[in-house]
């Protein structure tokens, strides 16, 4: 009789756990992270009578928690890349959504500047078109700076989320190391804690959704934890921290670091996946590339429209001034140097890229090496002497790098284009001061019996010197048109109507500058032209020739080595974070298909399904009355064997 | 048998739902921008192309504002100089006028005054500004009246210069919006190649009017008589005799002159006029011989035979008239210097004139073109950036049913629980 009764206990006992874990699943059907756990349950030794083996009940062997190793890593990796790509994603289409937008986006700014260039051209002594192009060009000086605002409010907000991300990663880390603790105190107990495992799964999933980890379990329980190029995050029961760091180059360039007692490790490359991951990617392939390609087209739209511009002539027959403020390059030198370093604009600006550059100099001081940073290219030379010369000046990419005053093991970084949008200003403000005729006109001799004619008149490397009257007479016998500057005979440039009538011809003139113009038709003998002077007091005002040369800026392929325009340019990276974006979004969009079919799978095995556990309900509640019952029978069994003895 | 956790079938509802409300969202973005393209990541090659496109729209745009503007210089100086056309024509006739040796010098005089009126008059169409207040033919010194002097003193200065204004009318099309005032009023040649300009010529042209200077190369003539006295008479031009026949034959040795009447009319005197213009064919089929070229007229019934050019020879008149022929001793002036060079001016003016028609065919043109590529481009444009309404609007629909549907399918799923039925 007692056996039965301590089999019927044993039922009780092993169903009121059944129905205790069922009730646990049901509870924690919707706590993140759970996996529902299941009771087994064993049949007790039996008893060995005479007859054989006679059962004694059931006991409870183990709780154990649903969980497939396999498929939880499988459900990191797709959150981890996932997440990636929805914080790319959310920060690229923030630029995406800006670079076209016509109230706000540098395309129509630009146009319309150079609209009014041209509305100058037609009618160059009107103050009131000349004021429009001013007030053109500072809301070109406006849209500049709107962009600018807004990389850097995002350059901002990607900082402040980077540092949010950290702080989570390492509040994280350190939740990890101390379960793991638990876990490894519990571990002696022999039986698995599965409501610690799963909060120690969860935080390492809720990680991976911040930066890729890898994980690898120890033989005591607990679960070590790596980051970047293996920088152990969680050691057993001990963390560390990651942090952020100012770049030496620019205060609000942040690396990411794992610190360590020693030295602090600049990991910022190797932070793959999660968000961090999604940040340091779209900080790197959209942000700094769209504020460099901005800035480039500042810088090269200022250097080349300030050149053109000192070309000619303004309203007061002065030389231009600089239209916009002139631009100059960023420099950031290395704490150690015991030099300086001066970089400048070069003349041709063409070649200038978006990259960074840096510059170092050997032991000696006599060898410099320049890396630039977008592809690596590495040069390393001697540094140039005096002769061939000029001294210590090399030029590279649209840039003149002066390096007289380098000091042995220096560092420079070199920002061509960085500062370049955030710079970019309007220098005139006087609408006179907008030089658009040019310094030379050219007077046909009215004696002239030919049908000579001399066109297309231009200058450059202008000085603002006045000129001397240069006078081309032509000479039959030796078909050349005679030159005489300022009365001086200055030579000839030969001139056989048949084969040049259109040739363009230069004439350098000393302390003034280049001259050029197309010869046409057919001079007779002493035929003769005469450039002179339009500047100063001599200067005719309707003249519109360098607001045409200005005007045509616009579409003239001043960038890229000569094989784009500010526009193309534009539209370029308009393109570039357009596709970027774009392939942010699709790959999100498969990669969050991805993610739900491993949390599918992953709850497959692991999520609780409360109709399941509805029917456990019933049928261990059955098994449980079933099992007082035989407690019951045991009592009836019992009460009749004592009645018996009454 | 898959195994569906509750809160899993619970989540993909409630994810089924909002992916259909953000396509929802979307396409309601579309419709109410009535635009396909939201931002560049919508169609970044697309996004590219619009941004040349309305760059090459807004560059179109411009060129036809500039366009307008060139077509209005333009227009001003072609009305400005048909003006100066038409003064200058009135000039000539006054001079052919005033040369008469019918004029009395107060006649001339009189004459003359009008000449220094339509000669000032030139002057200040040379002067015209456009709306701008710029000087139309000043080259690039627009703000300098460019044509200085009066007929007080006589003395022009051109203070201008050479140049032309270029005006961008399309992609690498650009054209002139005017022509200086050196190229129409000022250096100017005539057919020997000495330097002319208008202003010196017709002050000159006035001034030996006003004071009734001495003839060269025009000679006068009258007629005394009717047809058949005129028969037989003789006129010795440049050693040549041509002698008047009305069909009865001439002296052998002279050049016939015919004023027969038409054979089987009645007899009708030819007119002076039909004898001028007999005598100027006569006289001129011997170009060659050591003639020249003549023109007569008649004027007050006195036939006036003018060496047309200057230089091509003088008439030189012998004493070789006979019978009714009375070679008057009036003398004229300089006329055909002056004359010759009126024409040279005219036609520089009719030449520019035509320069300018030609221009603003150009402009039409040109303008036709770039309407023409404005509307293609807008509609390239519109291609790629508009939305097609009829299908974003059945999308729409679509999606809405979509959503609906979505919601119920989520409400009836999670009202189905075992536990309802417990």
């Amino acid at each position: 009789m007692g056996d039965l009764l301590s089999t019927g206990l044993s039922g009780l006992t092993a169903f009121k756990n059944v129905l205790t874990t069922t009730g646990h699943n049901i509870t924690n059907a919707t706590t993140e992270g759970y996996s529902r756990q299941r009771v087994t349950l064993e049949t007790q030794t039996p008893q060995y009578s005479g007859a054989g083996f006679v059962g004694s009940g059931v006991f409870t062997s183990s709780v154990s928690r649903l969980y497939d190793s396999f498929l939880s890593t499988e459900f990191r990796n797709s959150s981890s890349a996932a997440s990636e790509l929805d914080t790319y994603y959310e920060f690229s289409s923030q630029i995406d959504s800006v670079l076209a937008n016509p109230t706000v986006g540098l395309s129509t700014a630009l146009q319309d500047f150079f609209n009014a260039a041209q509305d100058v051209s037609a009618d160059p002594t009107s103050i009131p078109a000349r004021q429009v192009m001013l007030s053109e060009g500072e809301a070109l000086e406006n849209r500049f700076s709107t962009m600018d605002n807004l990389f850097d409010d995002i350059t901002t907000r990607v900082n402040n989320r980077l540092a949010d991300t950290i702080t989570d990663i390492n509040l994280l880390s350190d939740n990890i190391a101390s379960i793991n603790q638990k876990i490894v105190d519990v571990g002696g107990l022999g039986s698995s804690p599965n409501d610690l495992l799963d909060q120690r799964d969860n935080l390492i999933d809720q990680l991976s959704t911040k930066v890729n980890v890898n994980t690898s379990v120890q033989v005591d329980g607990s679960v070590n934890v790596f980051v970047g190029s293996g920088q152990s995050l969680v050691l057993g029961s001990r963390s560390n921290e990651l942090g952020l760091e100012s770049a030496g180059f620019d205060a609000s360039a942040l690396n990411i670091v794992f610190k360590e007692q020693t030295a602090d490790v600049n990991i910022t490359r190797f932070m793959t996946g999660g968000e961090l991951g999604g940040i340091v990617r779209f900080r790197d392939e959209v942000l700094d590339p769209s504020i460099s390609t901005l800035g480039q087209i500042a810088v090269s739209l200022a250097q080349n429209f300030n050149d053109q511009h000192a070309n000619g002539v303004d309203l007061n027959g002065d030389q231009g001034l600089n239209f916009f403020s002139a631009p100059s390059v960023l420099i950031a030198s290395d704490t150690g140097n015991a030099g300086s370093l001066t970089v400048n604009y070069a003349s041709d600006v063409s070649g200038l890229t978006t990259s960074d550059y840096v510059l170092t100099t050997d032991a000696t001081n006599a060898n410099y090496t320049i890396t630039r940073l977008s592809d690596n290219t590495q040069t390393t030379a001697v540094i140039p002497g005096a002769v061939p010369g000029p001294a210590g000046i090399i030029t590279i990419d649209g840039l003149e790098i002066n390096l007289n005053a380098t000091a042995a093991n220096d560092e420079y970084r070199i920002r061509p284009t960085r500062d370049g949008a955030s710079a970019f200003s309007m220098s005139t403000s006087d609408p006179k001061d907008i030089a658009i005729g040019l310094p030379v006109t050219s007077t046909e001799s009215a004696s002239n019996s030919g049908t000579a004619g001399l066109s297309q008149l231009n200058v450059s490397a202008y000085s603002g010197a006045t000129l001397a009257d240069v006078s081309l007479v032509y000479n039959d016998t030796t078909s050349e048109y005679d030159i005489t500057i300022g009365g001086v005979s200055s030579g000839s440039v030969a001139y056989t109507a048949s084969t040049d009538s259109g040739a363009s011809y230069n004439v350098a003139v000393t302390g003034f500058g280049d001259i050029s113009f197309t010869l046409t038709g057919q001079p007779n003998n002493g035929d003769s032209f005469t450039l002179s002077d339009n500047a100063g007091s001599n200067f005719s005002v309707g003249d519109n020739r360098n607001a045409l040369l200005l005007s045509n800026l616009q579409t003239a392929q001043t960038l890229s080595d000569g094989t784009a325009s500010f526009q193309d340019i534009y539209g370029q990276i308009v393109a570039d974070v357009g596709r970027k974006t774009k392939s942010a979004e699709v790959n999100g969009a498969a990669q969050q298909g991805f993610l739900n079919q491993a949390i599918a799978s992953k709850d497959a095995v692991s999520g609780v399904n409360l109709d399941e556990e509805a029917a456990n309900l019933v049928r261990f509640q059955q098994a449980y009355q079933a099992a007082s019952q035989v407690v019951m029978t045991s009592r009836t069994i019992f009460d009749t064997l004592l009645g018996a003895f009454r | 048998m898959d195994r569906i956790s509750t809160s899993l079938s619970q989540q993909q509802g409630i994810n089924s739902i909002l992916l259909q409300q953000s396509k929802v969202n979307y396409t309601q973005q579309q419709i109410s921008l009535g635009k396909r393209i939201i931002s560049p990541s919508d169609d970044p090659a697309g996004s590219v192309q619009l941004l040349d496109l309305s760059q090459a729209i807004s560059r179109l745009d411009q060129f036809q504002a500039n366009n307008d503007y060139a077509k209005n210089r333009l227009g001003l100086s072609e009305s400005t100089l048909q003006s100066v056309t038409s003064n200058l024509q009135r000039v000539r006739e006054l001079a052919v006028q005033g040369f008469n040796d019918v004029n009395t010098p107060t006649d001339k005089q009189s004459i003359a005054q009008e000449m220094y009126q339509r000669l000032d008059e030139i002057l200040a169409l040379a002067n015209t500004k456009d709306g701008n207040g710029d000087y139309l033919y000043a080259g690039f010194n627009t703000q300098t009246k460019p044509f200085t002097g009066s007929s007080a003193s006589g003395l022009y200065e051109y203070t201008g210069d050479q140049s032309q204004r270029f005006i961008e009318i399309g992609e690498d099309r650009s054209l002139a919006d005017g022509n200086s005032g050196a190229e129409i009023f000022f250096n100017l040649q005539d057919k020997n190649g000495n330097p002319e300009d208008i202003f010196s010529t017709l002050y000159a042209l006035a001034s030996d009017l006003s004071t009734n200077k001495a003839p060269k190369e025009e000679m006068g003539f009258s007629i005394d008589g009717v047809l058949t006295d005129l028969n037989g008479d003789t006129l010795t031009i440049n050693g040549l005799t041509y002698e008047f026949d009305d069909g009865s034959g001439i002296t052998p040795g002279n050049i016939l002159v015919d004023i027969s009447d038409i054979p089987g009319a009645p007899a009708t005197p030819l007119t002076s006029d039909e004898i001028a213009t007999n005598l100027t064919t006569a006289i001129n089929a011997q170009q060659g011989f050591g003639n020249t070229d003549v023109t007569a007229t008649v004027i007050n019934n006195q036939i006036q035979l003018l060496a047309d050019n200057e230089g091509e020879g003088a008439l030189s008149f012998t004493d070789g008239t006979t019978g009714d022929i009375t070679v008057t001793d009036k003398i004229s002036i300089p006329l055909y210097d002056h004359l010759d060079q009126i024409d040279t001016a005219l036609s520089r003016v009719l030449d520019v004139r035509s320069q300018i028609g030609a221009r603003l065919n150009v402009l039409d043109s040109q303008d036709e073109t770039n309407q023409d590529f404005i509307l293609s481009l807008k509609q390239t444009k519109s291609g790629i950036e508009d939305i097609d309404i009829a299908e974003a609007i059945s999308r729409f629909e679509f999606q809405i049913v979509s959503l609906q549907a979505a919601q119920q399918a989520y409400v009836k799923v999670q009202n189905l629980s075992l536990f309802n039925l417990l």
